[in-house]
């Protein structure tokens, strides 16, 4: 095994289950973290391009400062977040949903503002941690859903949302060891790196992704006791 | 010793293989299998890959040599055998075929990743099946790579199955410390434990005649879902959240 085999296919139009795969050895990591490099670079140049355009949610001069900060320690992104005052939600009061409705993009949005400001609280938690279950399952993320997240409608292309669900993930998860959290920020992180394509021309979902991709990789690492020999 | 009251339904995974070679060695063997084959001759999840290396592996005084078909195993043991042909356990094939067997007790050991429904669950049978990983606490999928990852260990646990997966009774358990080779779990160590464990309840169903003894409650406990390939890689090489240092040194 030469290449990472999860990133070249667009898992938004063929998802990938993962079963049985083959043991590759410290290779098969290597082979990870060059494609995660390859990605981050192309999502860079995308925020990069961007510039600080005032009307994107998380500028990009923003991203510029929390980036490399979030490869290192993910506690001290979280407070570049919270000064990203351009992110924050009109309210603070949880978004109001029209009657049985669940739109995810503003309860994401919302989730995430209070996740990078250390406020996160059980509403959060159990958003974050049920959408982490239903992308595990279905592998795909609605716009829209039925009451308690039973019925999903609307097109699943939307990496926007894929980019806010990873970015939450990954900052939420920043207290303790959350297997079943990081499991779900690694496949997340494999259908953005799948859909550079789409991002190029989302400056917004690529900062998140890449934000994303920084927190993926600094837990991963955090694994290995004696350092990641494989990097 | 023949257990009257069980039927083995299996498909030629790594799994069914371990399960049959263990019965041949304790010498507590079922009543009858019901093999289920795929028409079109397609191997299904689960199946050890043609050409893929799979050298055996010990445990607990098993041992388990996964390139010898089940049908081969069976056939060694005295087993009769019915072919059926299809691999959709909640299919009517499947379904029919198990139906029509007198067995109160069904050893399930289908093709990888699937679920039993409503439907087959509902003809009256009692199905055993062996969970690979240590319950409560490991739940769903491939959990016995998150407990090499948090304990460095595996574990496996004998359920009765109910709709709620890997939440029926359990009936037997054990822990079992991290294999000699990590990379040959899937194909080997997984269902070589499951296997160890297969034994401790057809020893007790022997004693006892029936499955209605418990050792412990299924409730609470983490579900799981399938392991992503590099979390896989993490564990198998030595990886874990209980062995952290401060962190990598590497840029």
């Amino acid at each position: 095994m030469t290449g990472y085999p999860y990133t070249g296919e667009s898992l938004l139009a063929r998802p990938c289950r993962y079963m049985y795969p083959p043991y590759g050895g410290t290779a098969f990591l290597a082979a990870w973290a060059r494609d995660r490099r390859r990605c981050a670079e192309a999502l860079s140049a995308v925020v990069v391009q961007a510039g600080p355009d005032p009307d994107l949610a998380l500028p990009g001069a923003c991203l510029a400062v929390l980036e490399p900060l979030a490869g290192e320690w993910v506690d001290r992104a979280a407070p570049v977040l919270q000064r990203c005052a351009a992110f924050a939600p009109a309210s603070e009061a949880a978004p109001e949903n029209a009657g049985n409705e669940l739109r995810l993009e503003p309860l994401l949005r919302a989730a995430l503002w209070r996740v990078a400001r250390g406020a996160a609280g059980d509403a959060e938690a159990g958003l974050l941690r049920r959408l982490a279950r239903k992308f595990e399952v279905a592998k795909l993320l609605h716009p829209v859903y039925g009451p308690d997240f039973r019925q999903g409608r609307g097109p699943t292309d939307d990496v926007g949302l894929y980019a806010l669900l990873a970015a939450g993930l990954g900052l939420f998860a920043r207290a303790g060891e959350d297997l079943v959290l990081l499991n779900a920020l690694l496949k997340l992180c494999d259908l953005l790196c799948s859909e550079t394509g789409p991002l190029s021309g989302r400056a917004e979902a690529s900062a998140l992704a890449l934000l994303a991709l920084r927190i993926e990789d600094w837990r991963v690492r955090r694994l290995f006791p004696e350092g990641a020999a494989w990097c | 010793m023949v257990l009257m009251n069980l039927v083995f339904l299996a498909a030629d995974t790594a799994r069914s293989r371990a399960y049959a070679q263990a019965m041949l060695q304790s010498g507590f063997l079922p009543g009858h299998a019901l093999l289920l084959r795929d028409p079109a001759g397609a191997a299904g999840p689960g199946t050890i890959p043609a050409g893929a290396r799979a050298d055996g592996g010990e445990a607990e005084g098993l041992r388990f040599a996964p390139e010898e078909p089940v049908a081969e195993t069976l056939a060694r043991a005295g087993v009769e055998i019915s072919e059926v042909p299809s691999t959709d356990v909640n299919g009517p094939t499947v379904m029919e075929a198990v139906a029509a067997r007198p067995e109160p007790y069904v050893l399930f050991s289908g093709p990888g990743g699937v679920i039993l429904r409503a439907g087959i669950l509902g003809l009256g049978k009692r199905f055993l099946h062996v969970h690979g990983g240590w319950l409560p606490d490991y739940k769903g999928s491939t959990t016995n790579y998150y407990s090499l990852l948090e304990e460095d260990m595996c574990g496996a646990s004998a359920i009765l199955m109910t709709e709620a997966v890997d939440c029926g009774p359990v009936l037997a358990r054990r822990r079992f410390p991290r294999p000699e080779r990590p990379e040959a779990l899937d194909y080997v160590y997984d269902s070589l434990f499951r296997a160890r464990v297969l034994v401790d309840v057809l020893e007790r169903l022997a004693e006892e005649g029936n499955l209605d003894f418990r050792v412990a409650d299924n409730a609470g406990g983490r579900v799981f879902y399938i392991m992503h390939p590099v979390l896989r890689h993490v564990a198998i090489l030595g990886g874990g959240t209980g062995r952290r240092a401060e962190g990598p040194e590497c840029a």
